[in-house]
């Protein structure tokens, strides 16, 4: 049950088809001649709908099989929460630290990694990305914290 | 404006360091295994806001079909493709490398992606021009016919499902529509947050989809050990392995400009297919896969001019043919510039400077490739535990250089998760792209199409080019999904995997 990809993948079109629809419904559909600004999203959201519902219905007698690997689990995670961490950092700690706690974190993903080969990587990392943003593509941003 | 004013801006010294940087990334993540251009070109979408539209332009196409040299280095050299488009150079390429002609192989792949890319900047130069003046006729109904096609076409070539692609297609317009509406002024499916109403980042969500996700799958692969490099002896082939070559490099020239025109065409389609041709027209096909040179010179030729003539549809219609293309009109929005055939009207100047930059570039990746061929297998070892983090964090900075919000980098979070997920159930993400680019013209051209015919669904089929068009679209469905050619569909992606 847990691992047919095509119950999940039909389960995931119909969740986004529900979705579109109920989050569009306040939205005017108007006329063919005046389409509102819900008209396209609202059968949008259906076609979605009615795919999901076919790949669903082909799931019941032929399927595939799907499996999350256990070892893709540890990338997710960190490469994510680095992602998350600059989103939250770069306002207020300034481009240096943000980008080396990304660095750091996302080389966790990577297990059998010394912490020592990390963080000399992470520095390297965070001053070439200085360089290559601040330096040769002239983007505007604090370097330093705030 | 003509080609030359076009050669003129492509060689003042900001353009041709832009054309330069592109055929240099674009070799060395051809060579990479881990990563390919679709993947490269997301992660520098937003850099290249900060470089004038058309150094930035110049720059992600120089990627696209410097990948296509690059590829075939790794494919000749270590058996394993560096690029999807190079899979069948494995075949012939590696054989020949263990028989001592690696150089060989290698040079004529050079030569003939050089033969090649001329001829494909030729077609596009002389194609473009009546086919925009052409567009400049087509009224909204026809604008929306030429987008279903354009998507129907991109499914045609989407491995798996056909269903599901097209479902994919359907997600991607509806993220599109995400934001303002142009018309009405309403919020749509913004979930009231201030930070959706300019819609969501196309760069955040390709970069997501394309750059992240594919870490989490790569990471967790165990790579085999040390790769074994083929030696290289002799590097520039003789007279009998050119007059072999001439002929099979001038039709995997023509076989590539055509299908990197077709609506999911591009270098991919452009290789098997001069593979195909080349072994049905030779006179020893049992000789294909000993290490057969017309099977290194046809391919390498076809990917090539596959990867330029895909930009005939993007720059002159506005239709991106594959999520390469996908990418580069979103790279033109980013700067303002929708793509369509005004381009050619409104920007002659910037659509002359790409296509004489392409002439550059092929120069340029000839000198790059050959001379410096063993470089390029040294840093074919470099190890992925360096290379994702700077992925991650050119990702996370890229996203947020653009608008200058957080927000934008929690979407790019978002769809790496989400385009894992989609993966692993088996989904493409490319048609979502393309679907998520369309999204706003298409409507935007639907509801036109609908005011102008007073509501009537029947007026889009009575005009006779929206007619013709949206026929071809429809009878392009029927046949994929017809069972009998969905099964050697099958097959034939079989091979390639």
């Amino acid at each position: 049950m847990l691992q047919r990809a095509n119950l999940w993948a039909g389960g995931v079109l119909i969740f986004i088809g529900a979705a579109g629809i109920l989050i569009g419904r306040t939205l005017p559909q108007g006329t063919l001649t005046r389409m509102g600004a819900g008209f396209m999203p609202f059968w949008l959201a259906v076609i979605v709908l009615i795919f999901g519902c076919i790949v669903l219905l082909e799931a019941v007698w032929n399927d595939e099989r799907v499996s999350i690997p256990l070892h893709d689990l540890r990338p997710a995670f960190f490469v994510t929460l680095a992602i998350v961490a600059f989103a939250i950092l770069i306002e207020t700690a300034g481009f240096l630290i943000s980008a080396f706690l990304v660095s750091m974190t996302a080389t966790l993903a990577s297990p059998g990694l010394t912490w020592r080969r990390n963080l000399v990587q992470s520095v390297l990392i965070a001053l070439g990305s200085a360089v290559l943003f601040l330096g040769v593509l002239q983007i505007n941003l604090p370097l330093f914290p705030r | 404006m003509s080609f030359f004013d076009g050669l003129l801006v492509a060689m003042e010294p900001g353009n041709l360091l832009a054309c330069f940087v592109g055929a240099l990334v674009g070799t060395f993540v051809g060579v990479l295994p881990g990563l390919g251009p679709v993947a490269t070109i997301a992660m520098l979408l937003p850099i290249t806001y900060h470089l004038s539209p058309a150094a930035a332009i110049v720059m992600l196409s120089g990627i696209y079909y410097g990948a296509q040299y690059g590829g075939s280095i790794t494919a000749i050299l270590v058996n394993i493709p560096g690029e999807t488009s190079t899979v069948v150079t494995c075949l012939d390429g590696y054989r020949m490398a263990q028989k001592g002609k690696a150089g060989i192989a290698l040079s004529i792949a050079a030569i003939g992606s050089f033969v090649a890319g001329l001829f494909a900047t030729g077609v596009i130069a002389f194609v473009s021009v009546p086919l925009a003046d052409f567009a400049q006729q087509f009224g909204p109904a026809e604008y929306f016919a030429l987008m279903s096609l354009g998507l129907v076409g991109a499914v045609v070539l989407a491995r798996g499902s056909i269903i599901k692609a097209l479902a994919m297609i359907a997600v991607g317009l509806l993220l599109g529509l995400v934001g303002t509406d142009v018309n009405s002024g309403l919020q749509r499916l913004t979930f009231n947050l201030p930070q959706l109403a300019d819609g969501l980042s196309f760069a955040a969500i390709a970069m997501g989809v394309f750059g992240i996700g594919e870490i989490f799958s790569t990471l967790g692969q165990k790579r085999s050990g040390a790769q074994v490099v083929a030696p290289i002896e002799r590097l520039w082939p003789n007279r009998e392995d050119l007059a072999a070559s001439a002929a099979p490099i001038a039709r995997g020239s023509i076989v590539g400009s055509l299908l990197g025109v077709l609506p999911g065409g591009g270098a991919i389609l452009s290789s098997f297919a001069s593979y195909a041709l080349e072994k049905k027209l030779s006179r020893h096909p049992e000789r294909f896969g000993q290490g057969a040179i017309e099977g290194v010179a046809g391919p390498e030729s076809a990917n090539n001019a596959g990867a330029q003539t895909s930009f005939i549809p993007m720059l002159t219609l506005g239709i991106p043919s594959n999520p390469v293309m996908a990418l580069i009109a979103g790279g033109l929005m980013l700067h303002g510039i929708t793509p369509g055939p005004q381009i050619l009207a409104e920007q002659s100047l910037l659509f002359w400077t790409v296509i004489a930059s392409m002439l550059i570039g092929n120069l340029l990746l000839v000198i790059i490739n050959i001379p410096f061929v063993g470089l390029w297998t040294k840093l074919f070892k470099l190890p992925y535990e360096i290379l994702f983090p700077c992925i991650v964090v050119i990702c996370c900075v890229g996203t947020y250089s653009v608008n200058k919000m957080p927000f934008d980098v929690l979407v790019l979070g978002l769809f790496g998760v989400i385009g894992y997920g989609l993966v692993k159930l088996n989904f493409e993400v490319g048609p979502m792209l393309l679907g998520l680019v369309l999204g706003p013209m298409l409507e935007e051209n639907f509801r036109r199409a609908m005011l102008l015919a007073r509501g009537d669904p029947i007026n889009i089929i009575t005009r006779p080019i929206s007619a013709i068009l949206l026929a071809t679209a429809l009878i392009l469905l029927c046949v994929i999904l017809l069972p009998n050619l969905r099964r050697t569909r099958e097959t034939v992606f079989q091979e390639e995997a």
